[in-house]
C-alpha cells in the first residue's frame, strides 16, 4: 500500500448495475448541476450519485446485497464526487462496506476496488428492493413524492409520526 | 354680515328638511355629544368651502378637515331605508345679508344672498352613488331683482364676503384652533391686518411719493446740467444716484417677484396638504400593505430556503438515519488494522534515527558509493546488502505509517458518524416544527393582507394602488415645493439685504446731492419748491406707515384685552401681547410671558384675539362678520361657560355658538342664562330614535330641533 486509502478510493470510478441505473433514471435528473432542468423534471435527486448512495443505503439496511452483480456501468462518476458533496455519506458507505468484509489481514480490508464493488452490490440490491416495493399493490407511487423519502427516513427510528 | 337662516336636508344626522333661524346677537345651538351641532358647523363649511371636519374613512377616531367630495353626506337612516334605485337629495341652503359684492365702494349696500348646494344620491345594490350634484349656487337680490352668480364669479364672491385672511376668525373650530393661529409668521399677521384695515393704502401712498421724488429730482438735475451749473464730481454723483435708483427699482421688482413666488408656492403647499388629507388612508394602507407584503415575501423565502436546505440535509446526511449499527460493524475489521499496527509498534524500530534518510540511501545504492565514509560500495557486498536492508526498513516503516493513518482516519469517521447520526430524528422534528411555524405565519400574513383589502372598503386593488400612487406623487410634490420655498426665501432674503444696502447707498448719495442742489439754487424754481414738499411727504408717509402698523397692533391688543377681561369676568392674570414670536399673555406685574394658562384662560385668549380682528374690521372697514364657533367652551367648567356666555354676547354683532355645554343648564338656570346673556335665539338639538320601538342604531336616529327662544 503506497497510497492512503481514502484518496485512493476517491480516485476510482463508481461502477453500478442495471437496477441502480433504473433507480437513477427514475429518481435522479439526467442533466446534472441544474443545467436544462425544467419544471417537469422535478425528480427528487438532482445528481446521479445521490440516487446511487440512497439505493446503497437501502441495500445495506435491508441486507439486500446482490453478490457478484454485474456492475457494467463504469463511466459515470468517481467516488470523489460523493466525497466532495457529502463526506458523511462517502465515509459511511465505506465503513458499512468494511463491516461486510470477512478478513484477517489489512490488505483484505483496505482494498478500494473491493469496497466499491461491495457498495455497488448493495446499491444493486437496494435498487432492486425499491423497484420491487413499487410493484407491490398499493405502493406503485412510492417515492414519487418528496414526502415519501422523508417519511421512510424518519420512520426508521420514530415511535411517533412526525 | 348677518346669517339669517340655514335649511339642512338629509345631511348627516339631519333627516329631511330642518331649519335654523338666526338673529343678530348671540345664537346658541345646544346639543349633547352626537346631537348634531358639529354637523351644523359642517353644513356651513360644506356649502362655502366644500370641506367637512370628520374622521370618515379613518381607522382611528381623530377628526380632520377633509375634502367633502369623497364623503357620503346623507344620513345612515336614509341610506338603509330607501329602496334600490331610489334617490336621496342632500341639500343645505344658507341665507345671509352681506355687502353687495359687485361694488367695493358700496359697503353699506347690504343685500340678501342664498348659498345652496345639492347632491342627489342613487341607491344601488351595494352602495350609494352620486347621480347629480349642483356644486355651489349663489343667488342674490339686487335692485329688487334676483340674480344668480356665474360659476366664475363664485370664488371672488366668497373671497369678498369671507376674506381669506379673516376666515379663520369667522369659523372657530375649537379643536383645530391651534393649527389656524400662526402669528409667529410675520406675514400671517400682516395679511390679517391688510384684511381688516386701510393699512395697504400706506404702501400705495409710499410708492406714489417715492416716484414723485424721483421725477422731481430728475427734472432738477436735468435743468442744472443744461445750465452747466454742476461740477464733474457732482455730475458723477447724479449719475450714480440714477444708476442706483434703477438698481433699487429692479431689486424691488425682484423682491416682489420672489415674495409672490413664495406666496404662490405656499398656497400650492396648502392645497396639496388639503388634498393629501383625503389620501391619508391610502398612504396608511400602502405603507401597511408594503410592510405586510414584505413580511410575507420574507416568510415565503425563509420557507423556501428551509425546504431547500431540508432536502439538502436529507441527501447529505439524513439518509444515513439508523445506520449506526451498520457503520459500527466496521469496527471488527478496523480492529484487525489496529492489531497489525500495534504488532509492528511492539518490535524494535530497525531504523536508527541518526542514519541518513531514504532518499540518501537510495542514492548511495544507485551510485554504489557510501557518502558517509566516502568509500565505494560494491554490489552484493555486505555493505551493499546493509544499505538494501536499510531501504527495506524504510519501506516497511512507510507502510506502517500509511496503515496507521488509514486506521486513525477510518476510526475517526466511524466515531464521528456514530455520535452524529442518532440526532437525525431530532433534527428532522426541529426542522418540521420551524416549517409549521413559518407556514402558520405565512397564512396569517396572507389573511391579514386580505383583511386589509376588505377593511379599506374595496376589492379593487388597482384603485387602492392608484390612490397610493397619487398620494406618493403629492407627497413628492410637497417635498419639492417645500425645498423651493426654502431656496426662494433665501433668494428673497438676499435681495432684501442687497436692497437695504442699495437704499443706504442711495440715501448717502442724496445727502450729497441735496447739499449741492441747495448751494447752487434756492427755492426760486417750482421744482425745488416741490422737492421740499415731496421730501416732507416721503419722510412723513414712512413714519405714518410705521405708526399706523403700531397703532393697529395696539388697537388689536387693546380690543383683545378688553374682550379677554370681559370673557374672564375681570379675573385675568395677564394681558395679551402681539409679539414677533406669536401672541402671548404677559403677567400683569412681572411683564413676563405666562406659559401655564388654565384651559378657560386659553379659550378666552383665542376667542378674544379672533373677535378683536373681526370687531376691528367692523370699526375700520365698516364690514362686520359673524363668528360661528363649534365647541369653543368644551374645555370649560359650568361657571366659566356661564360667565363667558354672558360676557361674549356684548362683544359681537352676531355670534352662533354650537356647544354641548349648555345642556347642563335647565329650567330657571337656563331661563336666567338666556336673559343675562341676552341670547337672541336658543336651539336645543337632540338625537332621537326615528322608530321609538326600533333598535338603538344610527340607522334609526335623527337630530330633532327645538327652538327654546
Amino acid at each position: 500500500m503506497k497510497e492512503k486509502f481514502i484518496p485512493e478510493i476517491n480516485s476510482r470510478g463508481v461502477h453500478y448495475g442495471s437496477y441502480t441505473k433504473k433507480i437513477m433514471d427514475l429518481f435522479s435528473r439526467q442533466e446534472e448541476r441544474g443545467i436544462n432542468v425544467t419544471k417537469k423534471d422535478d425528480r427528487f435527486f438532482s445528481m446521479l450519485w445521490q440516487a446511487y448512495a440512497w439505493a446503497a443505503i437501502i441495500g445495506f439496511r435491508e441486507s439486500k446485497r446482490i453478490k457478484d452483480a454485474d456492475l457494467s456501468n463504469k463511466t459515470s462518476f468517481k467516488y470523489q464526487t460523493i466525497t466532495n458533496s457529502s463526506e458523511d455519506i462517502a465515509h459511511a458507505l465505506i465503513l458499512m462496506a468494511i463491516g461486510k468484509i470477512d478478513a484477517s489481514k489489512s490488505e483484505e480490508i483496505l482494498d478500494s476496488r473491493k469496497i466499491l464493488n461491495i457498495i455497488g452490490e448493495y446499491a444493486e440490491g437496494g435498487a432492486k428492493h425499491v423497484l420491487e416495493l413499487r410493484q407491490t399493490p398499493g405502493k406503485e407511487t412510492m417515492f414519487n413524492y418528496s414526502d415519501d423519502f422523508f417519511l421512510e427516513i424518519y420512520k426508521r427510528k420514530a415511535l411517533q409520526p412526525i | 354680515m348677518i346669517i339669517k337662516d340655514v335649511k339642512i336636508k338629509n345631511f348627516f344626522c339631519y333627516v329631511e328638511e330642518n331649519k335654523f333661524e338666526f338673529e343678530e346677537g348671540l345664537n346658541i345651538i345646544s346639543a349633547r355629544n352626537g346631537g348634531g351641532k358639529s354637523q351644523l358647523f359642517n353644513a356651513f363649511y360644506w356649502v362655502f368651502f366644500n370641506k367637512v371636519y370628520t374622521n370618515y374613512g379613518e381607522n382611528n377616531t381623530k377628526k380632520k378637515w377633509k375634502n367633502a367630495d369623497d364623503i357620503i353626506l346623507c344620513p345612515d337612516f336614509k341610506k338603509y331605508s330607501v329602496n334600490i334605485d331610489d334617490e336621496i337629495e342632500t341639500s343645505v341652503e344658507i341665507s345671509i345679508l352681506a355687502p353687495n359684492f359687485r361694488d367695493d365702494n358700496a359697503i353699506e349696500d347690504i343685500i340678501p344672498y342664498k348659498f345652496r348646494k345639492i347632491i342627489v344620491y342613487e341607491k344601488t345594490k351595494d352602495f350609494l352613488k352620486i347621480s347629480y350634484s349642483t356644486g355651489l349656487q349663489v343667488e342674490y337680490v339686487l335692485n329688487n331683482e334676483t340674480h344668480f352668480a356665474e360659476s366664475f364669479e363664485i370664488e371672488s364672491l366668497l373671497n369678498k364676503i369671507f376674506p381669506t385672511s379673516l376666515r379663520k376668525f369667522i369659523w372657530y373650530q375649537g379643536e383645530t384652533m391651534d393649527d389656524l393661529y400662526d402669528f409667529s409668521n410675520d406675514r400671517t399677521l400682516r395679511e390679517a391686518i391688510n384684511g381688516i384695515s386701510y393699512y395697504p393704502i400706506y404702501d400705495t401712498l409710499g410708492k406714489v411719493v417715492k416716484l414723485s421724488e424721483k421725477n422731481v429730482n430728475d427734472l432738477i438735475w436735468k435743468k442744472q446740467r443744461k445750465e452747466n451749473k454742476l461740477s464733474k464730481e457732482q455730475n458723477e454723483i447724479i449719475d450714480q444716484i440714477q444708476k442706483t435708483e434703477r438698481d433699487v427699482e429692479s431689486k424691488n421688482k425682484q423682491k416682489t417677484a420672489y415674495e409672490s413666488e413664495v406666496q404662490n408656492i405656499e398656497e400650492k403647499i396648502v392645497n396639496i396638504e388639503t388634498k393629501l388629507q383625503g389620501f391619508d388612508h391610502f398612504i396608511k394602507f400602502k405603507s401597511e400593505m408594503i410592510e405586510l407584503e414584505g413580511k410575507l415575501e420574507q416568510t415565503k423565502e425563509r420557507l423556501d430556503f428551509l425546504e431547500h436546505s431540508t432536502k439538502d440535509d436529507l441527501i447529505k446526511k439524513w439518509m444515513l438515519n439508523d445506520c449506526e449499527d451498520l457503520i459500527n460493524s466496521s469496527q471488527k475489521n478496523l480492529e484487525i488494522l489496529n492489531k497489525e499496527i500495534q504488532k509492528i509498534n511492539e518490535s524494535d524500530n530497525p531504523v536508527p534515527i541518526t542514519l541518513p534518510g531514504p532518499e540518501y540511501v537510495e542514492q548511495m545504492l544507485k551510485d554504489n558509493m557510501c557518502y558517509i565514509c566516502e568509500r565505494p560500495v560494491e554490489k552484493d557486498s555486505n555493505a551493499y546488502e546493509a544499505l538494501k536492508r536499510r531501504m527495506s526498513d524504510f519501506e516497511i516503516n512507510l507502510q506502517n505509517r500509511i496503515l496507521n493513518d488509514n486506521y486513525t482516519e477510518l476510526n475517526r469517521y466511524r466515531r464521528r458518524l456514530i455520535s452524529d447520526l442518532p440526532k437525525i430524528n431530532e433534527e428532522i422534528k426541529d426542522v418540521e416544527k420551524r416549517k409549521q411555524l413559518l407556514i402558520k405565519k405565512r397564512n396569517f400574513l396572507q389573511k391579514k393582507i386580505n383583511n386589509l383589502y376588505s377593511e379599506i372598503g374595496t376589492e379593487n386593488k388597482n384603485q387602492l394602488d392608484d390612490g397610493a400612487h397619487t398620494a406618493k406623487n403629492l407627497t413628492n410634490q410637497l417635498k419639492t415645493l417645500r425645498q423651493e420655498v426654502k431656496s426662494k426665501t433665501r433668494y428673497f432674503q438676499d435681495t432684501l439685504n442687497n436692497l437695504n444696502n442699495l437704499e443706504g447707498h442711495l440715501r448717502n448719495l442724496k445727502i450729497k446731492s441735496d447739499s449741492f442742489i441747495k448751494s447752487t439754487d434756492d427755492l426760486s424754481t417750482a421744482e425745488n419748491r416741490a422737492k421740499v414738499y415731496i421730501n416732507l411727504f416721503v419722510e412723513t408717509i414712512s413714519v405714518l406707515k410705521e405708526k399706523a402698523y403700531d397703532n393697529l397692533i395696539n388697537e388689536l391688543e387693546k380690543e383683545s384685552n378688553r374682550l379677554y377681561s370681559l370673557y374672564l369676568n375681570g379675573k385675568e392674570q395677564g394681558r395679551i401681547k402681539f409679539t414677533s414670536i406669536g401672541i402671548r399673555v404677559l403677567d400683569n406685574v412681572t411683564g413676563k410671558f405666562l406659559d401655564s394658562l388654565n384651559t378657560g384662560e386659553e379659550v378666552a385668549e383665542k376667542l378674544a384675539v379672533a373677535n378683536s380682528f373681526l370687531s376691528l374690521s367692523a370699526i375700520k372697514m365698516n364690514k362686520s362678520y359673524p363668528l360661528i364657533a363649534d365647541a369653543p367652551t368644551s374645555d370649560l367648567d359650568a361657571d366659566n361657560t356661564y360667565n363667558l356666555t354672558c360676557n361674549i354676547s356684548k362683544s359681537f354683532d352676531q355670534m352662533i355658538i354650537m356647544s354641548k355645554d349648555y345642556s347642563q343648564f335647565e329650567g330657571d338656570e337656563l331661563t336666567d342664562l338666556i336673559k343675562n346673556a341676552n341670547i337672541s335665539s336658543f336651539y336645543d338639538v337632540t338625537n332621537v330614535l326615528i322608530d321609538p320601538e326600533g333598535e338603538n342604531t344610527r340607522t334609526n336616529k335623527k337630530s330633532l330641533i327645538n327652538r327654546i327662544k
